[in-house]
């Protein structure tokens, strides 16, 4: 999330993901407060099945993220992992290729993909919509082909599911804490090297002590036990869409396309080109969820496996305050998003709801995002 | 010798945009370039931008002695021409410095680095004397003017030898024009060369060295821009230019009486965009709003229309009736009409037909039950193609393919139908060639003579002096003075706008 800067005064903080970290502590300290659900919520236990079930989700909605970004989406997610995930399971166990050049070949499947999307979006100029609801249909058949329609076995695949020795744990939260200070403190000397409007000690610190607090967090639940791999996988695709899309070249691409095509394409930008990386990582992030929801579940059932990931990605994407018609949101609105989305499901679970609930509550918060994305665009202007 | 372009073609389908255009473009130079709206200006500099990739064209654009195969814009930059399209091309999400590296962002190995992009974006806009403006700021909350100095910025810093402005000034006040004109002297003094496109021709003559015509896609001819202004008239238009001024006087009863109307300022609570202004208007009377950008012009004629985006008070009467105008339906009702400053966003359907269009306020008259008699409609739609003299292909052509010029007299056409009492035009003829403004001050004088009212924002100080009968000229939202025939001229209404002398009411 973007700090306000007071060298930058006017400046709009955006409400969207600010609004959701509200919504997601209040939901987090309701959910602990409850005499129903106060001894069960905050515990290490319940907050690692938490973040192992929202893993897979997350993967795919930083993607989810970047197709939005520039006015684009993918509805073929769900077909997609559950074929990538047929794919590195039969790469395996048919073709006997160990389990990592099994991933591999279920990567490239994701990439190749992703390419076919982006040449049919970028060059051939047919919606995004319809392209990948054509994949959509055409992959869950190709799953079920491949697959005989019968379920192929991940068990070889289930290191994924277990968890990092602590002492790996602890070494990468703190390699990745340093580097959050890093850049933060390079940020400010190098404003001041520059002769700019310094950033305030008290927003390095307010920065410094977020990224504390995060790791923190994170440490408490897993430092104990060790974060699981997939998990791992999925902070790291995480913090690298968060990466990517605020500190680098490509990254602001995204928003310029999202925001005004023509006024990208004249400032030289290669539009199609980006368009076709878009639907690439995508393809690959949709192969790493199909490959860590096989190793989640011991197998992938070609039939229903990834049912309804696409829309609950584009879901956690709105909920973390994306624009559907392009150019504002983030990742970091995202990974609060499928949170939002997690906890939901975990908290009703607690409640002893019907989890059909989940459904209605979801649907519910959707509209809320979507409401506040309305209200601070009709502000804006 | 800079650039040259040499027997230049391009064929759209079903048109022959170019044909034969040869330019050369010398160092240190400023060319005007002319032509009425379709005359092959703009698809020219896409050529020269690399907007249109080699292979879509004939003939040859020579850089340096070198001929050129621009693949894509960057293509071109790299071989120095810079162009500032006439659409903004600004993404108005995006911050004030992002869109100023836009393309260019600074950083090693693909990253983006944040603190050299605000030191490259405080250097353009210090270029451009814009030092004030908040680099965080999307652009979208600026107003067009402002928009429109960021884009020449972002021109201007690339070492740009030939730099291409397309209508630069259509949304400057008279001040920003001024201080675009001095910056492209200083360019100009150190070599850069300039094609200068704009249908303001004493804004031509005051910039420019030397004029090129473009009529009908071929070049219709080239002299120095010390040429008297009917002389290039003459060449856009093949025929001899009507500058004869409007002669009906007004006398009829009051149509629009506004008193004390107050529009509070969107952001800033204890400023007021438009402040305690009053004025009548008679049935048969143009009465001009003029003043520099933000002097609350439109933003006038916005609370008028009952779209204004923050709180309006006053009293607006419509032949003497007191009326509430809180939306666009009740303003319609009451017998007003708006022709919008940004014809294509609000003006017209773009991708609606010409009859779809035509037809669009009068939906409710031609439809019985819901059901719109499709017959009726298209009869209304021929009629009002014939008396307003709209170029289309047909009825069913697209509106976004017309010209500018038809595109406007459609949406003044539209509200034909409803009879509106009083007509509120905002920027009636920006970004519409000569000829086109010709017949569209004379549909206005047919408006008038049909005992309309109008009331005009316009920032084309020759468009005022042409129309209006009387002139209230605004300063930061309140009456700076009023002028009536004879005593407008253009130095009266600048004076009063920049201050220069206190106003006396007429």
């Amino acid at each position: 999330m973007k700090l306000e800067r007071n060298a930058q005064p006017g400046r709009r903080a955006q409400l969207g993901p600010w609004a959701m970290a509200g919504v997601l502590a209040t939901m987090w300290a309701i959910l602990a407060v409850l005499p129903a659900t106060g001894d069960r919520f905050l515990t290490q236990g319940n907050l690692a099945s938490l973040m192992a079930q929202s893993a897979v989700l997350l993967v795919v909605s930083v993607g989810m993220t970047l197709a939005i970004l520039i006015r684009g989406i993918d509805l073929s997610v769900g077909a997609g992992v559950a074929l990538t995930g047929v794919i590195a399971g039969l790469a395996h166990a048919k073709l006997g290729l160990p389990v990592p050049l099994a991933i591999g070949a279920a990567l490239a499947a994701g990439a190749l993909i992703g390419a076919w999307h982006g040449l049919w979006v970028g060059w051939l100029g047919v919606p995004a919509f319809i392209v990948t609801l054509a994949g959509f249909e055409s992959y869950r058949g190709g799953a079920l082909l491949l697959a005989h329609s019968r379920s192929v076995p991940m068990d070889d695949f289930q290191a994924l599911d277990r968890p990092l020795p602590p002492g790996v744990t602890w070494a990468l939260v703190i390699a990745v804490l340093a580097i959050g200070v890093a850049l933060t403190l390079r940020e400010a000397t190098r404003r001041k090297q520059l002769g700019l409007a310094p950033i305030t000690t008290s927003q390095v610190a307010l920065r410094l002590g977020g990224q504390g607090l995060l790791a923190g967090i994170v440490l408490a639940i897993y430092g104990g036990r060790g974060m699981p791999v997939l998990v791992a996988v999925a902070c790291a695709i995480a913090l690298g869409g968060v990466f990517v899309t605020r500190r680098t070249r490509f990254g602001r691409h995204l928003y310029a396309i999202g925001g005004n095509p023509e006024a990208a394409r004249l400032s030289g930008i290669d539009v199609k080109r980006v368009t076709l990386w878009v639907y690439v990582i995508l393809g690959v992030l949709t192969a790493a969820a199909g490959v860590l929801a096989g190793a989640r579940t011991d197998d992938v059932t070609p039939g229903s496996q990834g049912n309804l990931l696409e829309l609950n990605a584009v879901t956690a994407v709105v909920i973390g305050g994306t624009s559907l018609s392009g150019g504002r949101g983030s990742v970091a609105g995202t990974v609060l998003g499928t949170l939002v989305f997690g906890t939901v499901a975990n908290g009703m679970n607690l409640l002893g709801i019907d989890s059909d609930w989940q459904w209605v509550c979801t649907g519910m918060i959707l509209l809320v995002a979507a409401l506040v994305d309305v209200l601070s665009k009709g502000k804006r202007s | 010798m800079v650039v040259e372009l040499r027997r230049i073609g391009k064929q759209f389908p079903g048109v022959r945009a170019l044909h034969d255009v040869s330019l050369a473009i010398a160092r240190g130079e400023v060319v005007g370039l002319c032509g009425e709206n379709g005359a092959g200006k703009s698809t020219l500099i896409k050529i020269l931008g690399g907007v249109y990739p080699a292979g879509s064209y004939t003939g040859e654009v020579v850089v340096d002695g070198r001929v050129q195969a621009f693949r894509a814009t960057p293509d071109a930059r790299r071989a120095g021409i810079a162009v500032v399209h006439q659409e903004l091309s600004l993404v108005p999400e995006m911050s004030v410095a992002g869109n100023l590296v836009l393309g260019r962002e600074p950083g090693r190995l693909g990253l983006y680095d944040a603190a050299a992009t605000e030191v490259a974006a405080r250097r353009m806009l210090a270029r451009v004397g814009l030092d004030g403006v908040d680099l965080a700021t999307p652009v979208g909350h600026l107003g067009i003017g402002v928009q429109q100095v960021l884009e020449i910025a972002r021109a201007l810093d690339e070492d740009a030898r030939v730099i291409v402005l397309d209508e630069p000034t259509a949304a400057l006040s008279e001040a920003e024009t001024a201080r675009l004109f001095a910056l492209v002297r200083a360019r100009r003094a150190e070599g850069a060369a300039f094609v200068y496109i704009s249908h303001r021709l004493e804004e031509i003559a005051a910039l420019c060295d030397r004029v090129v015509v473009l009529r009908d896609g071929e070049l219709a001819g080239s002299c120095a821009a010390t040429v008297p202004t009917r002389t290039i008239v003459e060449l856009m238009t093949g025929k001899e230019a009507d500058t004869a001024a409007a002669a009906i006087v007004p006398g009829g009863e009051v149509a629009l009486e506004v008193e004390r109307l107050c529009v509070a300022h969107p952001v800033l609570r204890d400023r007021r965009v438009v402040d305690e202004l009053s004025f009548r208007v008679h049935a048969g009377e143009v009465v001009a709003l003029a003043g520099a950008m933000g002097a609350g012009r439109t933003a006038t004629l916005a609370a008028l229309f009952g779209c204004a985006r923050s709180r309006v008070t006053g009293t607006i009467r419509v032949a003497g009736r007191a009326v509430t105008l809180a939306s666009p339906r009740a303003a319609i009702a009451a017998g007003l009409a708006l022709v919008p400053e940004d014809r294509k966003a609000a003006g017209v359907v773009l991708c609606g037909s010409v009859a779809d269009n035509l037809a669009l306020c009068a939906l409710g008259s031609i439809s019985r039950l819901g059901v719109v008699d499709g017959a009726r409609a298209e009869q209304l739609a021929l009629e009002r193609l014939r008396d307003l003299t709209i170029k289309a292909p047909g009825l069913g052509a697209e509106v976004a393919t017309l010209s500018g010029g038809n595109q406007q007299k459609i949406a003044i056409g539209k509200w034909l139908p409803l009879a509106p009492r009083v007509f509120l035009l905002d920027e009636p003829t920006r970004g519409v060639d000569v000829g086109a403004k010709a017949e569209l001050y004379v549909l206005v004088e047919r408006l008038l003579a049909a005992g309309a009212a109008v009331v005009l924002a316009s920032s084309d100080l020759p468009e005022v002096v042409r129309l209006a009968h009387r002139v209230l000229v605004l300063r930061e939202g309140k009456l700076a003075g009023e002028l009536a025939r004879p005593a407008i001229s253009q130095l009266a209404i600048m004076q009063l706008a920049v201050g220069a002398v206190e106003g006396a009411a007429a």
